[in-house]
């Protein structure tokens, strides 16, 4: 395939990846990063590099749409972000040492926890009525809150994604934060995480400006389209391709690792 | 109530100039490679990319601005911490510290 065709590629891989993890709610980097590794064969930590910076541009193109209907409890955000931060960095540097196959082998692991974790939200938003306001609540046991992004902050540093599954449960289930609050946070500080990992691996030269300038144009305009979608279209039905997409995503990134590749 | 409603239009506001500015240098970049000029394409997209990896930190600056302003302090001084935390990073990683 020549160079511009690639280039074209990648824009439209960033624009999908944009547009459908704007309306599911989740950050494009899930897509980018096995996509990278698995079709245009580039290292992995290079697929993570542009990920990270993917992830910095839908959190930016879609949190400026939402923003405009505050959802997101910034000063919660801000708080749990003292410790998304600091795992995200330390995970960054670390992330040299550990073992390339290793690496793809978590990858695989968290995209079926994530995918499966998808599935159970679209099942249980089903009869979910749809709500309008935001119910009063007090945040509690910030304990919790922030070793859980800690953790977060960390997967975000080793792989490349925004963290996401791990945060708004806990902010959810165990910080007493409605579910929408939640997500809307949750967004809101991928941003930051990503950023304290991107830095290092900008630093490190595991950007790529060929990789990642055409994907994140991509992710770019994809985000900002779906965005201003996500209110039009039943949000299931964009779990549902998502999900399919990030169960084959994952067996063929475990069969790269099982036949010997990272 | 804990949610600002300052504090998040400002940030959209950042935002809005964040995802725009990146999105046009991206753009302009990548019109330039297609044309040929290798040289001027490399400096616009790589404005693009460093103005994204700027606008999460100028984000925190902002909210921290407001927090402060609204006599909310303790915000202020985690906003503040977040800042220095992403900022110790970039520091490890431009002078590999």
């Amino acid at each position: 395939v020549s160079e511009s065709a690639t280039t074209v590629l990648l824009v439209l891989l960033g624009a999908f990846a944009g547009l459908v993890g704007s309306m599911a709610g989740v950050g494009g980097g899930i897509i980018i990063t096995p996509v990278l590794v698995l079709y245009f064969d580039v290292p992995i930590l290079h697929a993570i590099g542009a990920s990270l910076i993917a992830i910095i541009a839908t959190s930016t193109a879609t949190s400026a749409v939402q923003l405009k209907r505050p959802l997101a409890d910034i000063r919660l955000g801000l708080v749990l972000e003292l410790a998304t931060t600091v795992g995200a960095a330390v995970a960054a540097v670390l992330v040299i040492y550990v073992n390339r196959r290793a690496l793809a082998g978590l990858f695989a692991a968290v995209l079926l926890v994530m995918a499966a974790t998808l599935v159970r939200r679209a099942w249980q938003s089903r009869r979910e009525p749809a709500v309008q306001g935001v119910p009063e609540y007090r945040v509690r046991r910030y304990d919790m809150g922030l070793g859980a992004s800690l953790g977060a902050g960390a997967l975000s540093g080793l792989l490349g994604i925004g963290g996401g599954p791990v945060k708004v449960p806990v902010m959810y289930i165990f910080m007493g934060v409605p579910l929408r609050v939640a997500t809307a946070t949750s967004n809101f500080m991928i941003g930051v995480t990503a950023a304290a990992s991107a830095y290092i691996y900008y630093g490190r030269g595991d950007v790529r400006l060929e990789l990642a300038a055409p994907v994140v144009l991509g992710v770019l305009a994809g985000s900002m389209a779906g965005a201003r979608l996500a209110a039009r279209v039943p949000e299931r039905y964009v779990i549902l391709l998502l999900v399919v997409i990030m169960f084959y995503l994952s067996a063929r990134m475990a069969l790269r690792v099982a036949g010997g590749g990272g | 109530m804990r949610r600002s409603p300052e504090a998040n239009l400002t940030v959209a506001a950042v935002l809005r100039v964040g995802a725009y500015g990146a999105f046009t240098l991206l753009a302009l970049g990548m019109l330039l490679e297609m044309a040929g000029m290798a040289q001027g394409a490399a400096y616009l997209m790589h404005g693009g990319i460093v103005v994204l990896l700027i606008t999460p930190a100028a984000r925190v600056l902002m909210v921290g601005a407001v927090f402060l302003h609204e006599g909310d302090r303790k915000y202020a001084l985690a906003a503040l911490g977040v800042l220095i935390i992403v900022l110790a990073s970039w520091a490890v990683g431009m002078f590999r510290v």
